[in-house]
C-alpha cells in the first residue's frame, strides 16, 4: 500500500528566543490522516513548534512545510486549509460568539450564507446558541475554547492544530470533541497535530506521537512501534505512554524528595 | 509590617520588570519636567499658606486644611484616578486580610503627585504658625498636616473604592467619565459666562476677603475629616473639636472607618460576574446577509476587515470616550472664544482636532487586545489588515472632524462658515499623514492599553512622542503655507489661495499615505511577533 502523502514536514528547524533555544534542529515528518500526537514537557518547543507551522512565527534556521507550502513564503496558502486552537485561545473580545465565527468562516472564503449556516450548527453543537450574542469577552474559559475549536473547523481545513485543546472543557464536551475528531480523521482524512500534557487523552486518540525534549526530537513514530520499543520480547508487555513519555524525558530527578524535605518529611505530632 | 513590606516589594519589583533603565530614565525625567511645571501652583499655593498662617496663626490652619484636602479630592476624582496600586483581584488568592491591603494602599497612595504637591502648602503652614506662635505649635501644625494627609488619603481611596465597585463594567466606568467631563465642562461654560457678573454682584453685597475667609472657616467646622486634624494640629475651630479627645477620637475614626468599609467594598466587588456585555442581537435583515457589507472598491475579505475594525471601534469605550470628548472639548472652546481675531477662533479648534488625532493614531493596534493574534492566524494579507484598518480609523476620524466642524458652524455661523471647507480640507490632509505616521509608530513601536482605570497610556514612548510632534509640525506648516500663500496675493484671491494649498496638501498626504501602505505591510511582517507578544499579553502588571 503506497504511504500517505506528507502534511507537516520539518527539516533541522530551529528557533531561537534572544540566546535561547527553543528548537534545535527538528526533523519531523506528519502524514495524512495521522492523529499526531506531539508530547513535551513544558518549555520544550511544542507551541514554538505549531506558532511555526501556522506561520505566527518565523523560524531562525532550517525549514518547514505544510501541504507542501513553504512556512516563511507561503504562510497564506497554509493559513487558508489549517484550522488552529493556540495556547491561550486569542479571540476577538469584542466581537460576540456569533459574529466570531461568520467573521472566520467569512475570512476563509465561505460565502455569507454558508457561514452564517454554519456558525449556526456550530454553535448548537457545542452548546453555545444561548451566548451566541454575547460578547467573547464574557465566555468562560470552557466556551472559549469551544469557540476556538468551532473557529477552528468552520472551513473544513485539511491540517488541525490543537494546543491543548480539552483544557477547561468539562467531561461530556470533551467525550464528543473526541468523537468528532476521531470521525474527521476516519472520514475525511484530516490530519491532527495535538499537544497535549493529558497523556490519557494522547493514548486514547492519538495514531502517531511525537515527543520533543529542549528543542530536540526525542523520539517519533506510531503509538503502538513506540510502546513497544526497548521492551525486551519476552516481557511481551508494551509500556504505557506515561512510561514511554518518563523514559524518553528522563523525568525521573534525583534529590526532589531532599530538596523539599519539609514536605515529604512526617508531621510533627506537636 | 511584614505584609507592608512584601507588598511595596511586589510593586517595586513589577515596576523594574514592567520598565527598561533608558525608558527609568526617561520616566524621571518627564516627572521633573511636569514637577517644574508645576511648580508655579504648588509653589505658589505653599506661599501663600506660609504667608497666611504667620498673619493669623495657627487658626489659620482650619482653611489651609480645608483647601488641601478639597484639592487633593476633586483632582484625583477629576483626573479618573480609579487605578490603585495592589489590586485586590490579583491579591485575593494569597492569604492577606483585605483591610491589610486596602491599609497598605491608603498609605501608598501618600506617595501620588497629587499629595506630594500638597506637602509644600502643609510645611509653609506649619512654619508660618512657628513664627507667629513659636516652635512648637509649628510642629504641631506639622504633625497636624500629616494627620490631614492620612485622613484624606484613608478618604479619597474608600471614594475611589466606592467609584470602582459602581463602575466595574467598562462601558459604565467611560459613560461616567463622559458625563464627569460633559458637567466640567458645563461648568465652564456656565461659570465662563457669569463669573464677572458673580464677582461684581458679590462686591455690591459687601462679600470681601475677610468675609469669605470667615464663610469658608464657617463652613470648614463643620466638616469631620478637615475639622479634627485641624483642632489637633492647634487651629481651635470650636464647637465639638475643641475637646482635644474628641478631635482625636474623630481623627482616628476618619482613618479606620474608610479603610474598613473600603476593604469590605473592594472583597466584595472582586466576586462580582465578568465585566462584559451582549452584543446587540442582530435583526432579521444583518443575520440573513454577510459578516460585512460589500464596499465598493473593496474585495470581500476586505469588507469584512472593515466591518470587524468597525464594531472593534464602537465597542472599545475608550476610543468612543476619546471620540466623543474632542468635539465637546471644541464645541466649548468655540461658544467660549471671546477674541476679535477670527485667525485664532479658527486655530484653536484646528488646534485641539489635530493634536488628539496626532495622539490616537499612534495605538492603532493596541486595542486589538488578545485577538491580534487570531488575526495573524486567519488568511489575511499584512496589506488588506493595514490598509482596512487605516480606512476605518480614517473614516472615524473624518466624521469626528466633520461632525465638530458642522456643530461649531451651526454655533457661530458667521466665524466658522467661511473656513469650514478649508478646516475640513486641511484636516483631511494632516489626517492622512497622521495614519502613514501612526501606522508605522503602532506596529513598530506597539503598546497595549491600560485595562483599568482610565488613565491613558502614551504610546510609543520617546518614538510615538517624536511621531506626535511631527504631525503636529506637518500641521504647522500646512498654516504656515497658507498664511504664506496669502500674504503674497491679492485680498480678494485669499479664499482660493486657501484652498488651493489646502487641496494640494491633500493630494500629497493621500499619495503618501498609499505609497506607505506597502511599506507598513512589510512591517508588519517583520513585526508581528513583536505585537502579538506586547498587545495579546493578558493583563497589566
Amino acid at each position: 500500500m503506497a504511504e500517505a502523502p506528507l502534511v507537516i514536514e520539518t527539516h533541522q528547524l530551529s528557533r531561537t528566543f534572544g540566546g535561547k533555544t527553543a528548537l534545535d534542529g527538528l526533523t519531523l515528518e506528519v502524514r495524512e490522516g495521522w492523529f499526531f500526537g506531539f508530547l513535551g514537557p513544558n518549555g520544550a518547543g511544542k507551541s514554538t513548534t505549531i506558532n511555526i507551522l501556522t506561520g505566527l512565527l518565523a523560524p531562525s534556521g532550517g525549514s518547514a512545510k505544510v501541504l507542501g507550502f513553504d512556512v516563511e513564503t507561503q504562510a497564506l496558502e497554509i493559513k487558508r486549509r489549517i484550522g488552529v486552537v493556540p495556547d491561550g485561545l486569542h479571540l476577538f473580545e469584542r466581537l460576540s460568539g456569533e459574529e466570531h465565527l461568520r467573521f472566520v468562516g467569512e475570512a476563509h472564503g465561505l460565502s455569507p450564507a454558508e457561514a452564517r449556516e454554519r456558525a449556526g450548527r456550530l454553535l448548537e453543537a457545542m452548546e453555545l446558541t444561548a451566548d451566541a450574542h454575547k460578547l467573547v469577552a464574557g465566555y468562560s474559559h470552557g466556551m472559549r475554547k469551544k469557540l476556538a475549536l468551532s473557529c477552528a473547523l468552520i472551513h473544513e481545513p485539511r491540517v488541525l492544530f490543537l494546543d491543548e485543546p480539552f483544557e477547561g472543557v468539562d467531561a461530556v464536551a470533551t467525550r464528543e470533541l473526541r468523537t468528532l475528531l476521531q470521525k474527521l480523521v476516519a472520514t475525511r482524512r484530516v490530519t491532527v497535530f495535538l499537544t497535549s500534557h493529558v497523556l490519557e487523552v494522547v493514548e486514547r486518540l492519538c495514531t502517531h506521537v511525537g515527543i520533543i525534549t529542549h528543542g530536540r526530537l526525542a523520539a517519533c513514530g506510531s503509538l503502538d512501534e513506540l510502546r513497544q520499543g526497548g521492551v525486551p520480547a519476552s516481557s511481551g508487555t508494551p509500556r504505557t505512554l506515561e512510561e514511554l513519555f518518563l523514559d524518553t524525558v528522563g523525568a525521573e530527578r534525583e534529590g526532589t524528595g531532599e530538596a523539599l524535605d519539609w514536605l515529604t518529611r512526617e508531621r510533627d505530632p506537636a | 509590617m511584614r505584609t507592608l513590606r512584601l507588598l511595596f516589594w511586589l510593586r517595586w519589583r513589577l515596576a523594574m520588570n514592567a520598565t527598561t533603565r533608558r525608558g527609568r530614565w526617561a520616566m524621571a525625567g518627564i516627572t521633573a519636567l511636569l514637577a517644574l511645571l508645576f511648580a508655579p501652583i504648588y509653589l505658589g499655593a505653599a506661599a501663600a499658606a506660609g504667608v497666611f498662617a504667620a498673619q493669623r496663626g495657627a487658626p489659620a490652619l482650619l482653611l489651609v486644611f480645608g483647601l488641601v484636602q478639597f484639592n487633593i479630592l476633586w483632582v484625583s476624582l477629576l483626573a479618573g484616578a480609579l487605578g490603585r496600586m495592589f489590586e485586590m483581584d490579583k491579591l485575593k488568592r494569597y492569604p492577606f486580610r483585605p483591610v491589610t491591603v486596602f491599609g497598605v494602599n491608603t498609605l501608598a497612595s501618600l506617595t501620588e503627585p497629587i499629595l506630594l504637591m500638597t506637602i509644600p502648602t502643609l510645611a509653609a503652614a506649619a512654619l508660618g504658625v512657628a513664627r507667629h506662635d513659636g516652635t512648637l505649635a509649628g510642629v504641631q501644625a506639622g504633625l497636624g498636616g500629616l494627620l490631614l494627609l492620612l485622613v484624606t488619603a484613608a478618604a479619597l481611596q474608600l471614594l475611589l473604592a466606592l467609584l470602582d465597585d459602581m463602575l466595574r463594567r467598562e462601558w459604565m466606568r467611560y459613560v461616567a467619565a463622559l458625563l464627569f467631563t460633559g458637567t466640567i465642562l458645563a461648568l465652564q461654560v456656565g461659570v465662563g459666562r457669569t463669573s464677572k457678573r458673580i464677582a461684581e454682584q458679590a462686591g455690591r453685597a459687601g462679600f470681601s476677603p475677610e468675609t469669605l475667609v470667615e464663610y469658608g472657616e464657617r463652613i470648614l467646622r463643620g466638616i469631620p475629616t478637615t475639622a479634627a486634624p485641624a483642632a489637633l494640629a492647634g487651629a481651635q475651630p470650636g464647637g465639638w473639636y475643641g475637646e482635644p479627645a474628641v478631635a482625636l477620637l474623630v481623627s482616628l475614626a476618619g482613618l479606620a472607618l474608610p479603610v474598613w468599609w473600603g476593604a469590605r467594598v473592594m472583597s466584595r466587588a472582586v466576586v462580582r460576574e465578568a465585566l462584559a456585555g451582549r452584543a446587540r442581537k442582530p435583526g432579521r435583515k444583518a443575520r440573513a446577509g454577510a459578516f460585512g457589507r460589500r464596499w465598493p472598491g473593496l474585495s470581500a475579505v476586505q469588507s469584512v476587515l472593515v466591518r470587524r475594525e468597525w464594531l472593534y471601534l464602537v465597542r472599545t469605550p475608550a476610543v468612543l470616550y476619546q471620540m466623543i470628548v474632542v468635539p465637546l472639548t471644541v464645541i466649548v472652546i468655540a461658544i467660549l472664544g471671546r477674541t476679535r481675531e477670527r485667525g485664532f477662533d479658527v486655530l484653536l479648534p484646528a488646534f485641539v482636532l489635530t493634536s488628539t488625532l496626532a495622539a490616537r493614531n499612534l495605538m492603532l493596534w493596541g486595542y486589538d487586545g488578545a485577538g491580534i493574534r487570531s488575526l495573524f492566524l486567519l488568511p489575511f494579507t499584512a496589506r488588506d489588515l493595514v490598509v482596512t484598518k487605516n480606512l476605518v480609523w480614517l473614516v472615524s476620524a473624518l466624521l469626528e472632524a466633520g461632525v465638530t466642524l458642522a456643530a461649531i458652524t451651526l454655533l457661530r455661523p458667521a466665524r466658522f462658515l467661511p473656513e469650514v471647507a478649508l478646516m475640513l480640507t486641511g484636516y483631511a490632509a494632516v489626517a492622512l499623514l497622521a495614519a502613514a505616521v501612526g501606522t508605522w509608530v503602532s506596529i513598530a513601536h506597539p503598546m497595549k492599553p491600560r485595562e483599568r482605570g482610565l488613565s491613558r497610556r502614551s504610546p510609543g514612548g520617546v518614538v510615538g512622542l517624536a511621531a506626535y510632534l511631527a504631525v503636529l509640525v506637518v500641521a504647522a506648516a500646512l498654516v504656515l503655507a497658507i498664511v504664506a500663500v496669502r500674504s503674497l496675493t491679492p485680498d480678494r484671491w485669499d479664499a482660493l489661495a486657501s484652498h488651493a494649498v489646502a487641496v494640494a496638501a491633500l493630494v500629497l498626504a493621500a499619495g503618501v499615505w498609499w505609497l506607505a501602505m506597502d511599506r507598513h505591510a512589510d512591517e508588519l511582517e517583520r513585526s508581528r511577533e513583536k505585537l502579538v507578544d506586547v498587545i495579546a499579553k493578558t493583563a497589566d502588571a
